[in-house]
């Protein structure tokens, strides 16, 4: 968007107070509600710290830090190219980072060890299992490397899920597989669910059906569960807490509640001095009106200064809140 | 961890493999029984190491290929990442299945030699000892090759096509003795080696061995993805064109400039006549006699070979050089001969100071074996060989006496009186020797010669044989194949002679009967023949 002349907003005030809102990205893990069941604990099954992996000169997660509590489904969002295959893949040791570190099931190491793994259940973003391989051979296969791998869970997902024990890979369907990837990953009975991108491609059915399959784990087993996805609607439906990711770099932690409280849209006239603490995410439209010309803004800032300003904002649809989080970056006006 | 991975290799890989090892064995018992029931190379076991030198690459590498390269080029790859899989561990338990699979070919080969060579072969615990070392050996250090190349990707083909040109090369274009140097010293005297271990060959083919897997290890534990998923890739259609192109120009240019050049013939202590161009070797068994007698027959033979050579219209330059062996053991008129291959030489063997011994034989011999050489040895297997035997004939009984030309005239009676005369049994010469004999056949071709130089003149005898017998052959020249294609003999023959090929036989048959001959007496035309006494 292109605005007439350079805009007269002045810069924002400094921050009463540091806090999250001195970092370009928010984190509002603090001031979470707990969610009714299960209550994730302070304790954090999963953290990174300054993750940073680079492809020649492209930075491809830059400085991410999160931190997933025991207990939550958290949502790891961001549009495709954002950094999200490539932080599962060194939280999994498929590739290691440049820099960062990882604490995994209260282990930390700068790479994730084997031990680890075997207390992660873990789907891929594509199935690509052994096309001559039936469901009930993958289960011996994968079953051997897991110590507490549970065959007779096994089974019952299959059952559960509807997928033919002796059918080859290459015979089911795709939704089919996501499932016999879910069964695989949850019959080892792990602490922590690690999902890459695993909706993607199915049906809105199957998605719908996946997401109650992993909320029904979290919710009565008590399962940790990292998924990415690039979906606003499966992040709402399913998880407690949701991490946005945008090109490498972490945008916001936190609840979606606490994210719609704090992202609002307001209008200000030019010249008009931006109000302490805020911190504009996406510069809308500018309008004439009598008074002179307006902004319209979506600006993040917390609730202390939400009322400090004592603006009141208008509340936002995700995808709005989304779009501008990762439509443009946090420069001020 | 290790039982789901043998686990899965065997789910994948079982029937297949086990397939691999039985055909392997059941080639290698087939390569034994050919060679046992041939016999030619002295042992059943000279048989498995031409097999573990050729045959053996190649179900080593369709193993590696099944076990590594098809594991790393799909996506399956990505499966096994996400799992809590160390690659060192899969990859070490593709190498212990690939070690045994091959530990299994080499063994079953060297088993299969042990049986079928039964008692022809004196099997000590030591000779099977260094018979299954050498053998095992061998087939891990191709084992290891071919999983390093296997983990190449997309460079395989490329890498592996030029191993196969650099080692071809160095073997045929340098001085470099590769068959002493390991590995391939340890298949250099492999069945016929019983005492000595090869202990430097299997230290070396070790070191070797030890340095392919570690390679291959290096390169599949290479993990951040970029290595692994360059190599995985298949090569793309711009790739494989040019590299199609590359081996075609470096075929071409190796079959075109390529040539081996011979080493030079050494007989030490041979004699050596030239006349006219055409050089004959003599070499004594005996060199400390005196020479003269060889000296002596050599300068005769090398005089009536020029002269026929210039009856035959040969050039001076084309004519390939005779070396005779004298070989006491072969008496009479026996001669023995040898192909040399690649060489264009006349190599012959002759017991040519026994008192049986015929110097024109000899003579006729030379020039029939020259012919041959002459042709690339394609002469001998076409319906042409009946006119050289002609020549042979005619050049043999040229200056024969009365007796023995009778004496010949009496075998052909008696050959063709016995066994008849066809157009069939002309051309399919060979089957008329088995069945009559090879001197009986040659009489009755001689004759045949006789009365076709009688009917039709001697000149129409000449232009035939210049059309169909002394054009040169090489192997880098086809034209002459194509012009004998086209020009068959029955057809030169009619438009030479004037005569059908049957109106031929029919009428040399009744010739033949004409000239019942007489009975052989002794020879007594025996080398060396004083020069004033040669006819």
């Amino acid at each position: 968007m292109s605005h007439p002349t350079p805009p007269p907003l002045p810069s924002s005030a400094p921050d009463p107070e540091p806090g999250p809102e001195s970092e370009p990205a928010i984190d509002s893990t603090a001031g979470a509600t707990p969610t009714p069941t299960p209550t994730p604990t302070a304790e954090p099954v999963l953290s990174v710290t300054g993750l940073h992996r680079s492809f020649g000169r492209f930075a491809a997660v830059d400085g991410l830090d999160l931190s997933v509590h025991a207990g939550e489904i958290y949502g790891f969002l961001g549009v495709n190219g954002a950094g999200k295959t490539t932080t599962i893949r060194m939280l999994m040791g498929i590739i290691a980072p440049d820099r960062g570190t990882i604490e995994l099931l209260g282990e930390k190491s700068k790479r994730t060890t084997l031990k680890q793994k075997q207390h992660i259940g873990y789907v891929s973003q594509d199935q690509t299992f052994y096309p001559w391989m039936t469901a009930e051979m993958l289960g011996k296969f994968v079953g051997g490397l897991y110590p507490t791998w549970d065959a007779a869970e096994y089974r019952r997902l299959l059952a559960v899920l509807e997928v033919p024990a002796n059918r080859k890979v290459s015979g089911l369907s795709g939704g089919m597989r996501v499932k016999l990837a879910l069964a695989l990953a949850i019959a080892p009975r792990p602490p922590l669910l690690i999902l890459d991108e695993p909706t993607a491609g199915l049906d809105p059915v199957a998605r719908r059906e996946f997401l109650e399959i992993i909320t029904h784990q979290a919710r009565e087993y008590g399962r940790t569960t990292f998924f990415s996805t690039h979906l606003l609607d499966e992040v709402e439906r399913a998880a407690d807490r949701v991490g946005i990711i945008h090109q490498g770099k972490k945008r916001f932690e936190g609840r979606l509640d606490e994210l719609q409280r704090r992202v609002r849209e307001i209008t200000l006239s030019a010249g008009a001095p931006l109000p302490v603490g805020f911190q504009v995410w996406r510069e809308l439209d500018l309008t004439q009106t009598e008074t002179g010309p307006e902004y319209r803004l979506i600006v993040e800032a917390d609730s202390a200064s939400w009322e400090n300003a004592g603006v009141l904002g208008r509340k936002l649809p995700l995808d709005d809140i989304f779009i501008a989080c990762v439509g443009i970056s946090t420069t001020r006006l | 961890m290790n039982r789901a991975l043998i686990y899965k290799e065997l789910r994948q890989h079982g029937v297949s493999l086990a397939l691999l090892a039985a055909l392997s064995c059941f080639v290698f018992l087939v390569i034994v029984f050919a060679t046992g029931a041939d016999g030619s190379s002295g042992s059943v076991f000279f048989g498995i190491r031409q097999g573990l030198s050729y045959f053996l690459t190649l179900p080593i590498f369709i193993l590696c290929h099944l076990l590594v390269a098809m594991e790393f080029r799909r996506r399956s790859r990505l499966f096994l990442e996400g799992l809590p899989l160390p690659r060192w561990r899969m990859i070490a338990i593709k190498t212990c299945l690939a070690l045994l699979l091959t530990t299994i070919m080499a063994g079953g080969a060297v088993f299969a030699g042990v049986v079928v060579s039964g008692g022809a072969e004196a099997i000590s615990p030591k000779f099977l000892g260094i018979l299954l070392s050498c053998a095992i050996g061998w087939a891990w250090f191709l084992t290891g090759l071919f999983f390093l190349i296997s983990f190449l990707g997309r460079y395989k083909v490329v890498i592996l096509l030029a191993l196969v040109f650099g080692l071809s090369w160095i073997a045929y274009a340098t001085s470099l003795p590769l068959r002493d140097f390991p590995p391939f010293a340890l298949l250099a005297r492999f069945g016929f080696e019983r005492d000595l271990w090869p202990i430097a060959a299997l230290q070396g083919t070790a070191l070797i061995t030890t340095g392919l897997f570690a390679a291959a290890f290096i390169l599949g534990l290479a993990k951040e993805g970029s290595v692994s998923a360059i190599l995985g890739e298949t090569m793309s259609y711009r790739e494989k064109m040019l590299l199609g192109a590359a081996v075609a120009i470096v075929f071409t240019t190796v079959m075109i400039w390529f040539t081996p050049q011979a080493e030079p013939f050494a007989l030490p202590g041979a004699v050596e006549e030239e006349n006219d161009g055409v050089l004959v070797h003599l070499s004594p068994e005996d060199t400390t006699r005196p020479i003269d007698d060889d000296v002596a027959l050599a300068a005769y033979m090398a005089r009536r070979l020029a002269e026929k050579r210039d009856w035959l219209g040969i050039p001076e330059e084309e004519f390939p050089p005779v070396y005779v062996v004298e070989r006491k053991g072969l008496v009479n008129e026996e001669i023995d001969w040898e192909e040399v291959e690649g060489d264009r030489v006349v190599l012959m063997y002759a017991g040519y100071r026994d008192p049986g011994f015929t110097r024109d034989t000899l003579v006729a011999f030379s020039m029939s074996e020259a012919l041959s050489v002459h042709s690339n040895r394609r002469v001998d297997k076409e319906h042409r060989w009946w006119i050289v035997c002609g020549i042979e004939g005619l050049i043999e009984m040229e200056h024969a006496d009365e007796t023995t030309r009778l004496a010949r005239e009496k075998s052909a009676y008696d050959t063709v009186k016995e066994h008849g005369f066809t157009v069939e049994k002309l051309l399919g010469r060979d089957l008329y020797a088995e069945e009559a004999g090879w001197r009986e056949a040659d009489a009755v071709v001689w004759m045949a010669f006789r009365y076709l130089s009688e009917s039709v003149g001697e000149e129409k005898v000449q232009a035939l044989v210049r059309k169909t017998v002394t054009r040169r052959v090489t192997r880098q020249d086809s034209r002459p194949v194509w012009a004998e294609m086209f020009q068959p003999v029955p057809r030169v023959f009619e438009s030479t002679t004037g005569l059908s090929l049957e109106a031929f036989v029919e009428g040399a048959r009744k010739y033949i009967l004409s000239h019942p001959g007489a009975e052989a007496p002794e020879s007594t035309d025996t080398a060396p023949a004083p020069e004033e006494e040669k006819p």
